[in-house]
């Protein structure tokens, strides 16, 4: 065997070795997406609670919270109380939440709603557009906009207190600067 | 020549003839455009599994959005696109 | 105190640990001092850690029936109402008990060399046996660390527990599909061994070759049985009308069976020609590190599958494993190298070794392909941090090729004599199967097949099915003239006395079914989606589908939306019933499909969406997939031709003279 190829293959094998342990340095279900930092898609929706329509323009100026949800979703039911208590904190401010139903059926969603104390707007998104527009894999996920309408932050899976805080708070201060 | 040497020309003259006539390229139609579009983009609530073939919801809402790009008049680079800026790379498989 | 199986299981696994560290250094002691005594010793150390294995499997599988959940991988893995059928295929259904079986699976081909492996090669099986036994120290280390124990107990004993994974609780193929799997690669670890002993030994001869190229053959039908297996699962579970998605799993299947299919066919041209010596040991080294690689990457949860376990401490342990494995034996055949002299060179390109070293080349090529599709994700995101994914577009438009031309070599590989062929003969050889291409590509164009790779696939399929043909009536011929036998005795005792031979072109005709199967199913399936109310009917390439309306079962473990089809037309007169499936854990629907399988085409059915209020209409997805039944059968032919190829011959004598002589025999 020729020295060069008894070089490259103990070279590739150690490449091999490094790429395989740097791997275990990253989450595989954490997976970015591209609308942080981009300005929020509009949209607008039908109401969950089917009194009229919702636009994300409403809201301009304001700090929003989109959160996506479904009734089949545990850690979505897991985070609800984390939701409630800061809307509870900041809803007479100029802070809204929006939840946004992903994939679920009408009714499930609405018993969800009423049975979870879920008191924010929450609108339907029967043909998944919402979520492709913001890039979601899949509830719950939440995104904090800010007052200029772009995304500032992403958080994938169940959201704390504390994240919930933090970031609007962040935004709440960026506003008033 | 062999008769033998005829036999194989001839034979390889036909698989030819046959290869290329398939490989000859058609106008593509809307649906056969929609498959190849969302064969290459990747289901984002399953694992692995492109638009085309996955099952899930978000697919076929996925699909349902080709399907009226496609029907717009975009061509595949403008949808593709699309769902790369929604999805950064790990969309486009 | 009370009996418990937690205990049972854990006792054993800790009993059989310093045992097979013993064994290591009796069965070494005894290959390097010939000692009789130790090797005895070494020879009841291997049994008895079997039979201790053995007994924490089966305590696990006594957990899971008794719905022990006060160990925690019967509290996640099973619940009170699981049928008794996967209660107990849970033993494979999750991380911890998967390593269970294979550890059981290693110390029993451990216990099989120390008692048969090779009588007439003392040193080197013992040799062997000291290898197997290191391996085997390892997967008992890990199976009594917290990291992969599944005996670990539940810290709050539920009153039930979670369930089987909904998919895998789904279809019986559950309980063959991954022990399959498992022994094709465990199995492969006596090959190894015999290698690294071979090494370690300095015997630079093939002995170690010949002693285990059974074992090779076996584990690599078994893991090809096993890979079709876990395609036929796939496709009647996870309801997308597919059997191949070139996920990760797949992908750590599919590498190791590439490169033993390699080593399988250049082993005969290191025992025909005493050539590629150092090759041969490589492909074994190299397939052996790719089963390690393929359960890193699906066990450590460092790549997204649709099978991956969940990210687990095992990870480092596996990997620390693999690159031991692998800078050992790469270290050892590097220092062995001088040794490895080859008896000449491959000459003209038209011979048959040459066929063989261009097949071992692109079988390599398709290998380190996967493996780079596999890997680029994680290559991409420690370089720059890109996160992308590698799906089908990237694999198909790879591996298709590379297929195309195994399918080329497949065909003209036989036909080639050792040492070189006249260009007459070659004529001579290839007019019928030429022949037979051309009808193979005209009858693809005329059933109007899409795509030049789908014709090709047709050509080469017919090219080497007349390729196997031709060899079969050439032996039966040349039997009947010899011996005077009838046609089907001729045949028969083709099969028995020249098992490796024919046995081996019934593989290359399942391989052809396969490749056949594909292509059909790849390029004419059709597809109709209808939303319909009960009572309504719609057509989907030729069968009429008629919808009968939804209806609720409900079963102990889960309950089902059941929609009633009946699929009449072409020659069918079938009732299916596509469903969706609720777990009490799990979030969303299970599709499960209904499929009236043919041999023509199979009609798969999806429930895609139902009125989830009054239940009025319901969206069903009809697939026509013509010949996907062919893929079965392939992978059973491949799995018989095995069978035959391995199956002790009666005589060497007998066996038939290699090709050089035969075309003489061939008609006009």
């Amino acid at each position: 065997m020729p020295r060069w190829l008894r070089y490259s293959i103990v070279v590739g094998i150690a490449a091999l070795v490094v790429v395989l342990m740097l791997s275990f340095r990253r989450d595989p279900h954490d997976i970015r997406t591209g609308t942080v930092n981009k300005p929020a898609a509009a949209f607008t929706a039908d109401r969950l609670d089917g009194t009229g329509t919702l636009s994300l323009s409403d809201y301009a100026g304001k700090v929003v919270v989109l959160n996506f949800f479904a009734s089949w979703c545990p850690p979505c039911k897991e985070e609800n109380p984390a939701l409630v208590r800061v809307w509870e904190r900041y809803r007479t401010s100029d802070v809204v939440f929006i939840g946004i139903v992903y994939e679920d059926a009408t009714d499930k969603a609405r018993t969800y709603v009423s049975t979870n104390g879920v008191t924010w707007p929450t609108v339907r998104d029967d043909d998944g557009r919402i979520a492709f527009a913001y890039g979601v894999f899949g509830p719950p996920e939440t995104y904090f906009i800010g007052p200029d309408g772009v995304i500032a932050g992403r958080h994938i899976g169940p959201v704390d207190e504390a994240t919930l805080v933090a970031s609007i708070d962040k935004l709440r201060a960026q506003a008033s600067r | 020549m062999t008769r033998e040497r005829a036999v194989i020309l001839v034979a390889l003259l036909a698989i030819f003839g046959a290869v290329a006539w398939s490989a000859w390229p058609h106008e593509t139609t809307a649906a056969e455009r929609v498959d190849r579009i969302t064969s290459e983009l990747r289901c984002v609530t399953c694992q692995g599994l492109s638009v085309e073939d996955a099952p899930a919801a978000s697919t076929r809402q996925m699909r349902d959005l080709v399907v009226q790009r496609v029907a717009e008049g975009r061509n595949d680079d403008e949808i593709r696109g699309g769902f790369g800026e929604w999805y950064a790379d790990w969309v486009m498989s | 105190m009370s009996f418990s199986f937690a205990d049972l299981g854990t006792g054993a696994l800790r009993a059989a640990l310093p045992l097979a560290i013993w064994g290591i250094g009796a069965a070494a002691y005894a290959a390097a001092k010939r000692d009789g005594r130790a090797l005895a010793s070494a020879r009841w150390s291997a049994l008895i850690t079997f039979l201790l294995v053995v007994l924490a499997a089966l305590a696990m599988i006594g957990a899971l029936v008794t719905h022990d959940f006060s160990i925690a991988y019967v509290a996640r893995n099973n619940a009170l109402e699981t049928p008794l059928f996967f209660t107990v295929v849970s033993l494979w259904a999750a991380l911890e008990g998967s390593i269970l079986l294979w550890t059981a699976i290693l110390a029993g081909a451990t216990a099989y060399v120390a008692w048969r492996g090779t009588p007439a090669l003392p040193r080197l099986a013992t040799t062997a046996l000291a290898v197997l036994f290191a391996m085997l120290t390892f997967f008992l280390l890990l199976v009594t660390t917290p990291a992969a124990d599944p005996f670990v107990r539940s810290d709050i004993v539920p009153l039930n527990g979670n369930g089987p994974n909904p998919l895998l609780q789904n279809h019986p193929l559950m309980a063959l599909h991954p022990p399959l799997l498992y022994l094709g690669y465990v199995l492969f670890s006596v090959p190894f061994a015999y290698a690294i002993a071979s090494l370690i030994l300095g015997e630079g001869g093939d002995r170690w070759l010949v002693a285990t190229r059974r074992f090779a053959l076996v584990s690599w039908a078994l893991l090809g049985v096993g890979i079709v297996a876990g395609s036929w699962w796939s496709y009647a579970v996870l309801g997308w009308g597919g059997y191949w998605a070139w996920d990760p799993v797949e992908n750590a299947a599919i590498m190791p069976w590439l490169v033993a299919t390699a080593y399988l066919h250049s082993v005969m041209v290191e025992e025909k020609r005493r050539l590629l010596r150092s090759w041969n040991l490589s492909l074994v080294i190299a397939t052996f590190a790719l089963t390690i690689l393929g359960t890193f990457l699906t066990r450590s949860g460092v790549v997204n599958s649709v099978h991956a376990f969940t990210q687990s401490a095992i990870g480092p342990l596996l990997l620390g494993y693999l690159v031991a494995i692998v800078v050992l034996s790469v270290g050892l055949l590097l220092w062995r190298l001088p040794t490895l002299r080859d008896a000449g060179a491959v000459g003209t390109p038209l011979s048959r070794e040459a066929i063989f070293l261009f097949q071992n080349v692109v079988f390599v090529a398709a290998t380190l392909t996967v493996l780079l599709g596999t890997l680029y994700p994680l290559i991409a995101e420690a370089l720059s941090g890109a996160q992308l994914s590698i799906g089908r577009p990237y694999f198909d438009r790879v591996e298709v090729p590379l297929a195309l031309a195994l399918l080329f070599l497949m065909g003209i590989g036989p036909q080639l004599p050792w040492h070189g062929a006249s260009r007459v003969t070659l004529e001579r050889q290839f007019t019928a199967p030429i022949v037979a291409a051309a009808g193979g590509a005209l009858l693809a164009v005329a059933t109007a097949l899409g795509g030049a790779f789908a014709v090709l696939t047709y050509a080469l399929a017919a090219f080497v099915v007349a390729t196997v043909v031709q060899e079969f009536a050439r032996g039966i011929r040349a039997r009947r003239a010899l011996h005077g036998e009838s046609a089907s005795t001729a045949f028969a005792n083709l099969l028995r006395r020249s098992g490796r031979r024919y046995g081996g072109y019934i593989v290359h005709l399942g391989i052809v079914l396969v490749a056949v199967a594909v292509a059909t199913s790849q390029s004419k399936t059709v597809e109709v989606e209808r939303t319909v109310s009960a009572g309504d009917h719609f057509e989907a390439a030729g069968y009429t589908v008629a919808f009968g309306g939804l209806r609720s079962v409900r079963e102990p473990q889960r309950d089902l939306l059941v929609a009633d089809l009946a699929i009449t037309g072409n020659g069918a007169d079938e009732n299916l019933r596509p469903a969706l499936l609720f777990f009490p854990n799990a979030t969303q629907a299970v599709g499960s499909p209904g499929i009236a399988a043919g041999l023509h085409d199979d009609v798969y059915t999806i429930l895609v969406a139902y009125d989830t209020s009054a239940r009025s209409w319901a969206t069903i997805r009809v697939l026509v997939i013509p010949l996907v039944s062919w893929l079965w059968l392939g992978g059973g032919v491949v799995g018989l031709g095995a069978v035959i190829a391995a199956l002790p011959q009666p005589k060497r004598r007998e066996v038939m003279r290699p090709l050089t002589e035969a075309p003489a025999t061939v008609g006009d």
